[in-house]
């Protein structure tokens, strides 16, 4: 989230502890995140768990001393985490979902774009021809909910390149939509 | 109103209208753009077109209307972990997720026929998920059988290698790719070693 919320830590709370808590927080926006990524409920909630299970593992090599920042920052590690599941995911299944999105990419006759899931497919499809790194900032933005210095962690830029980035993901799918003869925001 | 700036001014406006709709503008520009949106109904437009993106994007991914995102209790995903493979294990789970994104890197290292090598090297894996379920194993033998497949991979690798040449970048890259293995390799042995010797680490 953008106003990351206070986070105090009682020395005598130990850091699995904290990270459930955390993990209920942000659970549903690391699971919207993933299903972005994914196309398959079961799979992003999977990857979720994941993601806070290999967390959580690795926290019992954390050092007290760095405990703290690390549990402060931890959506940009748990949505890093996300990502880099979803990726192997994706990797594992490219082949099948190459298929899908071939199948998904056949023009729609024009009155279909009234239907909404037509809408969100063609949605989908836009997202998928623009740059990984548009795409990407921008469902950590609207997916997961992330502030631009939490997406600039996840994705080792900067502020100025997930401020760009973003933009012109919005500016590819006015684009690509206006193409498919869908006008938004009019 | 009339639209009287040109294009590239408007241009100059689009990241600054993107940052407002996500609530990221800086509130010294903030200004200039409210002056500029006062005047310009394109630009009004576009603030207008990305929020609609924003709610595009959102609901395309939402599976269903009925659908939301519960959180699950993780609880039970760890506790089988914990109690199928016991607590020491534990320890153990970044080196299956080291070996998982090694097979990443094979199947990207290795441009022609994916698939076959992709089950090839994928089988010790679910094997070794197999044997991380089964509590009855020790886990010296666990060690070992990690051990073995690893050096299985670096071996399916290897005449993989023989059989596929020519490009110099994909040769560096499995190099790369078998040197890791390597480190791998090295780093269960320690651990293994450790692990016969010291029973309380985790
Ligand atoms: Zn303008």
């Amino acid at each position: 989230m953008t106003n990351e919320p206070a986070l105090h830590l009682p020395c005598d709370t130990d850091a699995s502890t904290l990270l459930e808590e955390l993990y209920r927080r942000y659970a549903p926006q690391g699971t919207r995140y993933a299903f972005s990524m994914l196309r398959q409920f079961s799979d992003a909630e999977e990857v979720t768990q994941e993601a806070f299970c290999r967390l959580l593992t690795k926290s019992a090599d954390w050092k007290a001393e760095e405990l703290e920042s690390r549990l402060r920052h931890f959506s940009p590690l748990f949505f890093a985490t996300i990502r880099n599941l979803c990726i192997d995911v994706i990797r594992k299944n490219r082949r099948q979902r190459q298929v899908a999105l071939d199948a998904s990419m056949e023009p729609a006759a024009k009155s279909d774009t009234d239907n909404p899931q037509q809408l969100e497919a063609k949605v989908v499809v836009a997202m998928g021809q623009m740059p990984d790194q548009w795409a990407d900032a921008l469902k950590l933005k609207i997916n997961g909910q992330l502030s631009y210095a939490e997406i600039a962690e996840v994705l080792d830029a900067t502020h100025a390149q997930v401020r760009t980035w973003i933009y012109r993901a919005r500016r590819h799918l006015e684009t690509e939509l206006e193409k498919a003869g869908i006008t938004v925001g009019k | 109103m009339t639209n009287h700036f040109n294009q590239s001014s408007c241009e100059r406006f689009g990241p600054l209208i993107s940052a407002r709709v996500d609530g990221e503008l800086e509130l010294e520009v903030s200004k200039q753009l409210d002056q500029h949106l006062e005047m310009c109904t394109t630009c009004r437009q576009r603030m207008q077109i990305f929020a609609e993106i924003n709610e595009l994007v959102y609901s395309a991914a939402t599976p269903d209307e009925t659908a939301f995102f519960p959180v699950k209790p993780v609880e039970k995903r760890l506790a089988e972990r914990h109690n199928k493979i016991g607590k020491s294990l534990m320890r153990w789970i970044p080196l299956a997720v080291a070996a998982s994104v090694l097979i990443g890197l094979i199947i990207t290292a290795l441009p022609s026929g994916p698939t076959v090598t992709a089950e090839q090297i994928a089988m010790p894996l679910a094997e070794l998920e197999m044997i991380n379920d089964e509590q009855s194993e020790s886990q010296a033998q666990m060690l070992k059988t990690l051990e073995f497949e690893l050096r299985a991979l670096k071996l399916e690798l290897g005449s993989l290698n023989s059989e596929s040449d020519s490009e110099d970048n994909s040769l560096e890259e499995r190099k790369r790719v078998e040197e890791t293995l390597d480190r791998l390799i090295e780093k269960v042995k320690q651990f293994s070693e450790t692990e016969t010797n010291q029973d309380n680490l985790f």
